[in-house]
């Protein structure tokens, strides 16, 4: 699966592998371009104040490391992300699977969601902040708006495509519908609900950004915006670097929580 | 294999929009008896057996006495559970040791005994229709439908699969209905084989080899005799 080679490397046994030849072919080009960046910067081909040499913006890191308010941001908007990415999650993967396998809940809810979808989710904060304030609910409802699509139209293609030999299968097994729905349904369409989480995930982080910077007393956005009214483009640039650094570590996070509890995932359905 | 019927069907025809793969055909069961049914792609031999399980709407009659299993060719195994989450899907109602004892007979049966942790995706084409069988017997049906389990399987794993079947059908004595467009599969494991063409039934031919059946009846004479009339009845 590709989702989980961010993790490591799979070898044709099924073994994972991460040489450390490996690991240094990858992290090579970017001290690299971490080399250029500073020899450019720090001898004045480019304006320093604009292009500040990364040994500065290490620095503006760890200043704002020390001060505390790292952690105060960090918190706050992987918080919101967290919040956001679970109510749109469950939600999208709770309605997905109710409108790919029934025609009822479909025909209902599917033109719905359809009229709300082409809508640009970072359209709707202006709106969300007269309904919830400036506060956390409406960052975390704009979130969970924007995280609900992709995982809807991913589990709703995922229930609808479920191979009917698991359905027929199931239905000569077992008597019980909740059973059926929890233990063949939902792992069947589990490829493409994973795939909408993942995306969910990415979706999630632009959103927190972007409410963050529409009005925050604190989070990675609140930093950067603040950072350009004071001119502080290493600060800018450190809180960007967290920023990357905290979707990467969500996208990790979910990947290897996958690969521990869907083992079966990495194989191919036969 | 007794006379008692354990499954009729009465004038059954399936629709497929403008399409009618099977028309007014008619069928009887006995206990005990392996029965296949051969024709060509398209014929209807897997409608046929998809409306015997309830899983497709159908005009007629069928009863079936007791419970049904189904083996299928492909996705035959749930590929989130394990050998042991598969075979033991469909025993409801018993306890959780039960269960495992269960399952374990099963494995034991199916020659596979420590294979109870393994994913389908671990185990060989060959593997995953032994415990897709051993899934589909575990409720212990009456009556075993079998839609094409081997038709993937290369030469030599589907002979040693044939085999194999025959020697846990003559345990169990289930009554066996098995879809093949295979000839040599059929003549090797029938009591009798039925031949649908045109969406009805065109031969009903018994199959008289003493069991049990060793691989050199697949080079006899007599074998190739019924391969003939088969083939005749195929058009």
């Amino acid at each position: 699966m590709g989702a989980l080679r961010l993790v490591s490397e799979q070898t044709e046994d099924g073994k994972s592998s991460l040489s450390l030849g490996r690991v240094c072919a990858r992290v090579a080009p970017i001290l690299l371009l971490v080399v250029a960046w500073e020899g450019v910067s720090r001898f004045g081909t480019v304006n320093s104040a604009l292009f500040p040499p990364p040994s500065r913006v290490a620095v503006a890191f760890l200043d704002w490391w020390n001060s505390s308010e790292l952690w105060r941001d960090f918190r706050a908007s992987y918080g919101r992300m967290l919040l956001g990415f679970l109510g749109g999650g469950i939600t999208g993967v709770g309605i997905g699977m109710l409108t790919g396998r029934s025609r009822l809940a479909n025909a209902v809810l599917s033109p719905i969601v359809q009229a709300l979808r082409p809508l640009p989710p970072v359209a709707i904060i202006p709106l969300v902040i007269v309904w919830f304030g400036i506060g956390d609910e409406a960052k975390i409802f704009s979130t969970a708006f924007a995280v609900f699509f992709p995982v809807w139209i991913n589990t709703h293609l995922g229930a609808s495509q479920i191979p009917v030999e698991y359905l027929w299968s199931a239905r000569l097994l077992s008597a019980s519908r909740v059973k059926v729905a929890l233990t063949v349904l939902i792992p069947a369409a589990l490829s493409p609900i994973i795939a909408g989480l993942r995306t969910g995930i990415a979706v999630a982080f632009v959103m927190v950004y972007v409410n963050e910077l529409a009005g925050a007393s604190a989070g990675i956005g609140y930093q950067i915006s603040i950072s350009l009214l004071a001119f502080r483009v290493d600060r800018m640039i450190a809180a960007l670097a967290l920023l990357a650094a905290a979707g990467a570590s969500a996208d990790l996070l979910f990947a290897l929580f996958v690969r521990v509890s869907f083992p079966w995932l990495g194989g191919r359905a036969r | 294999m007794n006379d008692r019927v354990v499954v009729r069907v009465q004038s059954l025809s399936i629709q497929y929009g403008k399409s009618q793969p099977v028309r007014e055909v008619e069928f009887e069961c006995s206990d005990g008896e392996f029965v296949v049914l051969v024709g060509k792609s398209g014929s209807g031999k897997s409608s046929f057996l998809n409306a015997l399980a309830g899983f497709i709407p159908y005009e007629g009659r069928i009863d079936v006495t007791g419970r049904l299993g189904y083996v299928f060719q492909s996705n035959a195994l749930f590929p989130w559970m394990t050998v042991e989450g598969n075979i033991g899907f469909g025993l409801e109602g018993v306890s959780r040791g039960e269960r495992k004892r269960r399952v374990e007979e099963l494995l034991e049966r199916i020659e596979m005994e420590g294979f109870a942790g393994r994913y389908p995706h671990q185990l060989s084409g060959g593997q995953i229709q032994r415990v897709a069988l051993a899934r589909a017997l575990a409720p212990e049906p009456e009556v075993l439908l079998m839609d094409e389990p081997y038709a993937a399987l290369d030469y030599h794993s589907r002979e040693r699969m044939q085999s194999w079947l025959l020697s846990i059908w003559k345990d169990s004595r289930k009554t066996v209905i098995f879809v093949t467009h295979l000839l040599e599969e059929a003549i090797f494991l029938a009591d009798r084989i039925l031949v649908l063409r045109d969406g009805q039934f065109k031969a009903d031919i018994q199959v008289r080899f003493a069991r049990p059946r060793s691989e050199d009846l697949r080079l006899s004479e007599q074998f190739l005799d019924v391969k003939k009339e088969i083939l005749d009845h195929l058009g």
